[in-house]
């Protein structure tokens, strides 16, 4: 194939000559190479007779009407502004707006995310609401004892068990020879100021039952609301 | 032509003259005029469902990005800084299709309608005069041409697109397409080059000028 006698006419050059996009040089020598070269005056006319063939292409027609009715734009239809609806608009109450944009965003998003939000309400409040009955709470009398009984145990035996766990407890640098009954005294208001929940005959509880359940409907909402977001991305 | 008279009866049931004022209507949709909103998509839908069904090559999505398209337009009116609203529209419709480019890659479909060949759907202004031989040979050159813009990538489809079919600057494209004037041209003559060459495989079709010279 022989090469051409104009290396530097591209499609490119041609494809801006035909929309008039070149300067006044690249004109000129896109015409002068039309005039000598055979295969670049081909070039052209078919690029030129392409281009006319699509801008015959007709334009389409929409197979239905897209016109827009108040619903679909999901507000009312708003009227035309005027300086009269200007001046006798009154702003919402703050908990009115609050409301409002509390609504738009309810109803904007996905329904799987709002499907897995009120789900893991649900939970949450289900977790919330069932530890308060069906498990009372076990150390109340222990609670309510006098502070007195705890610093200061009648029967030996507790009071030997009681110095064991303080000992246990306390650290040896502060106190080397415990005396039980100072230490009991120390620790009695320490003990009393905890809440029922925290003890369990006598022992701290980790966590109580209602924190649990905060905790597990938390871990809930976080599992429905990761599952929600992961299907909203499949179906999408 | 159903789709003409339909229009036609709509703009008559909604009152839109038939020369009326765009920088008006304009005005008065910014203000947030439902109707006069609409009369502005009776005006542009059919551009903008070309635009869509030609990058998207899909009948039903290339409508539900036409009208996801106009919801966007009514609510973003306001951000409307002026200028030419056929561009601003047309840049959002490409946008959306985009949209729905990208979310078809991710999550690739198979769409039953593929499989079923549509001959009654004819999305063109039906012409009932002249000769039926020019008129089928018409048919199949344009058939041709649809075909060769499907094999095209669809940035590329759609620089041509905007350029050729619907007579859009380079500027113009450059600011929907948000892109530099460069790659436009560079776009368009990639693409240019394709549908020749695709144009090419059929010489029966095509008119003299394709002949080798």
């Amino acid at each position: 194939m022989p090469t051409s006698r104009f290396p530097e006419i591209s499609d490119e050059l041609l494809s801006a000559y035909i929309d008039h996009a070149v300067s006044e040089a690249e004109r000129r020598l896109v015409e002068e190479a039309v005039q000598q070269d055979v295969r670049v005056a081909w070039r052209l006319g078919t690029l030129t007779e392409t281009v006319q063939l699509l801008r015959s292409l007709p334009l389409l027609t929409a197979p239905r009407s897209f016109v827009l009715t108040p619903e679909q734009t999901s507000q009312p239809v708003r009227p035309a502004a005027t300086t009269e609806d200007a001046s006798s608009h009154q702003p919402l109450p703050r908990w009115k707006s609050w409301l409002e944009g509390w609504r738009r965003f309810w109803q904007g998003g996905s329904p799987l995310w709002r499907g897995a939000l009120a789900g893991s309400m649900a939970l949450w409040l289900l977790t919330l609401v069932v530890p308060a009955f069906g498990f009372p709470a076990r150390s109340l009398h222990v609670a309510s004892l006098p502070a007195g009984e705890l610093a200061a145990p009648s029967d030996p035996a507790q009071r030997t068990l009681a110095a064991e766990s303080e000992a246990m407890l306390a650290p040896q640098a502060l106190d080397p020879a415990p005396d039980l009954g100072r230490a009991a005294a120390k620790s009695a208001p320490l003990v009393a100021e905890l809440p029922p929940a925290l003890l369990l005959d006598g022992e701290a509880q980790p966590f109580p039952g209602w924190l649990a359940g905060v905790q597990g409907g938390l871990a809930g909402a976080v599992l429905l609301s990761a599952l929600g977001w992961w299907r909203s991305r499949r179906s999408a | 032509m159903q789709g003409l008279e339909t229009g036609q009866s709509e703009r008559a049931r909604l009152g839109v003259a038939p020369s009326f004022d765009e920088s008006q209507t304009l005005e008065r949709a910014a203000a947030g005029d439902l109707a006069a909103f609409n009369q502005l998509v009776l005006l542009y839908q059919n551009l903008a469902y070309s635009v869509a069904y030609r990058t998207l090559l899909d009948e039903a999505a290339a409508a539900d990005v036409v009208q996801e398209s106009f919801l966007k337009v009514y609510r973003a009116f306001s951000t409307f800084q002026g200028g030419s609203f056929k561009s601003w529209l047309t840049r959002i419709v490409a946008n959306s299709c985009y949209d729905w480019l990208r979310a078809r890659k991710r999550h690739p479909t198979a769409n039953l309608d593929d499989l079923i060949e549509n001959d009654e759907y004819a999305p063109y202004f039906e012409d009932g005069s002249g000769d039926p031989q020019a008129q089928v040979e018409q048919a199949e050159l344009r058939d041709l041409l649809e075909r060769a813009l499907a094999a095209l990538p669809a940035d590329q489809r759609l620089a041509i697109t905007l350029c050729d079919v619907h007579g859009y600057s380079y500027e113009e494209i450059a600011e929907i397409a948000d892109i530099p004037i460069g790659t436009v041209k560079s776009r368009i003559n990639r693409a240019r080059s394709r549908v020749r060459a695709f144009l090419l495989r059929f010489p029966e079709l095509l008119p003299a000028t394709f002949r080798p010279y």
